[in-house]
């Protein structure tokens, strides 16, 4: 059985703002002023009644003491992107799916539960932004589980668990059913995600379309859809780093990355990947980093193939007066050694990817306007850029101290 | 295929834990004597535990001050973030 982990960021554009600017703590906030309507709130807005979509005229003048701020979409795409990163110290398995959303597989890991705790941990003390956390063994489950106790909620659904959960749930409210599918499946007389599961297969098949299909496996809890993590992206890899008391002894270093190569290679074997690249740092004294980058014959976890390979170039990185104090290994360019287990279910699993690509662009356009959109396209110009290439670092300003 | 570099990243060697890095900006001179003053940028890492003496960032009437960590305290101090480096720009 799986463990997916799904993420959605609490009023994730307000929190941003609020995060930026510790003054707006404590009232209530809304975000979409530019565009005359209210994107995101946080709870203060949300209990005095302000919902997203509402028109900014008229909460300033059914609710003046709110603040309404412009968006600022640079600042939620940068706090997204280290949510995006503080996951991926857990695993490289993570689909970013909205500005403020992610799934994880933690399948593989020790422990799941205490992983999305530490996960939702970080994300507060780190980015000062609270996530919903959802936990389960399908996405869809996920999802449920997510949404099941906003704001701040941490809800773990076992596969045991499940027909408890979905008893009371709207069809509606599955992810991914709409109000078109929620009406047809009334008229069929389905109202509650329970209801719709306890139809037997044979029914299924005859009666639904085939991304209705895919919802009746999946709230089952059987996996239909995969996390879809970019694993051939720059930013999926698997780091470890030591820091070291300094050594001009080259032994030391070699045995010091060969720990490094054993940890990375032990955490991508954990879950199942092997790596085309590995990329090596000497930290010096002077905090001098020196770097190199091997391509691997072919994917690999096995840590002897991984410093068979980076030997030669140790050798070439090394210089002998010079003092280290820590060095590091990333693998990249990940590949799954799993096989999926797609064709259990027949023709319905041969998912159309390309539909749930674009499922996910109208998502984010619906939710976001066109605007985050584009931030899929400049992932991609990112993904493009070599070793060398200019990468910038934002760092976001929180306002001043005296 | 290798590609080889030495350099030194001023992010890198300004910046321990990427995620959880701010900036904020010197209006004050109450750290003068650290070597903080108005006009200076300085980074801070949150979510950092303080050792004593640090330099942290705490908020006290709605503002955000420069202080030391001190070994102990009356009352409980809410530390936002740790200072880890200073910025300074002369031209």
């Amino acid at each position: 059985m799986r463990w997916i982990l799904h993420l959605d960021g609490d009023g994730f554009f307000a929190a941003c703002e609020i995060s930026l600017n510790h003054k707006l703590k404590g009232k209530p906030v809304v975000t979409g002023f530019e565009r005359g309507i209210a994107t995101a709130m946080n709870q203060e807005a949300k209990n005095l009644g302000v919902s997203r979509g509402m028109p900014i005229f008229q909460i300033k003048k059914l609710f003046p003491k709110v603040i309404i701020v412009n968006s600022n979409y640079h600042s939620y795409s940068m706090f997204a992107q280290r949510m995006f990163n503080i996951v991926r110290r857990y695993t490289p398995l993570v689909e970013e799916y909205s500005i403020d959303e992610c799934f994880a597989d933690l399948t593989n890991l020790p422990d799941p539960i205490k992983t999305a705790r530490m996960i939702k941990a970080d994300l507060k003390r780190e980015l000062g932004l609270v996530f919903s956390v959802g936990l389960g063994p399908t996405k869809v489950i996920a999802k449920v589980a997510s949404k099941w106790n906003k704001p701040d909620g941490f809800t773990v659904i076992k596969f045991t668990e499940i027909r408890s959960f979905l008893k009371d749930l709207a069809v509606g409210k599955v992810w991914g059913i709409g109000p078109a599918t929620s009406i047809h499946l009334q008229r069929m007389g389905i109202n509650t995600a329970l209801e719709l599961i306890d139809r037997p297969k044979e029914w299924a098949r005859a009666n639904l379309s085939k991304p209705e299909l895919e919802r009746w496996f999946e709230l089952r809890g059987e996996n239909i859809y995969k996390v879809n993590a970019a694993l051939d992206d720059k930013q999926s890899s698997i780091q470890t780093t030591r820091t070291f008391s300094k050594t001009k002894n080259k032994e030391i270093i070699f045995s010091e990355l060969s720990k490094n190569i054993e940890e990375a290679c032990s955490r991508a074997r954990q879950q199942k990947l092997k790596s085309k690249k590995v990329h090596l740092f000497l930290k010096t004294q002077e905090f001098r980093h020196k770097r190199a980058e091997v391509s691997l014959l072919s994917p690999t976890s096995s840590p002897a193939t991984v410093l068979n390979a980076i030997r030669g170039t140790l050798n070439s990185l090394y210089e002998p007066d010079v003092e280290y104090r820590s060095s590091g290994i990333t693998l990249s360019e990940l590949t799954t050694s799993e096989n999926t287990q797609n064709d259990l279910f027949g023709e319905v699993v041969q998912n159309d990817k390309k539909s749930e690509i674009f499922d996910v662009v109208d998502e984010l356009e619906k939710r976001f306007g066109k605007h985050i959109v584009g931030l899929g396209s400049s992932l991609n110009a990112s993904k493009k850029r070599g070793l060398h290439a200019e990468r910038r670092l934002w760092i976001p300003c929180m306002g001043e101290v005296v | 295929m290798e590609e080889l570099e030495d350099t030194l990243s001023i992010d890198e060697y300004l910046i321990d834990n990427k995620e959880a890095t701010f900036l904020l900006e010197v209006k004050g001179n109450s750290m003068k004597d650290d070597g903080i003053i108005a006009g200076d940028l300085i980074i801070v890492e949150r979510g950092k535990t303080p050792r004593v003496n640090d330099i942290v960032i705490i908020e006290e009437n709605g503002e955000y001050k420069m202080k030391h960590f001190p070994k102990s305290s009356k009352k409980e101090i809410h530390v936002v973030a740790v200072v880890t480096a200073v910025v300074r720009k002369y031209k």
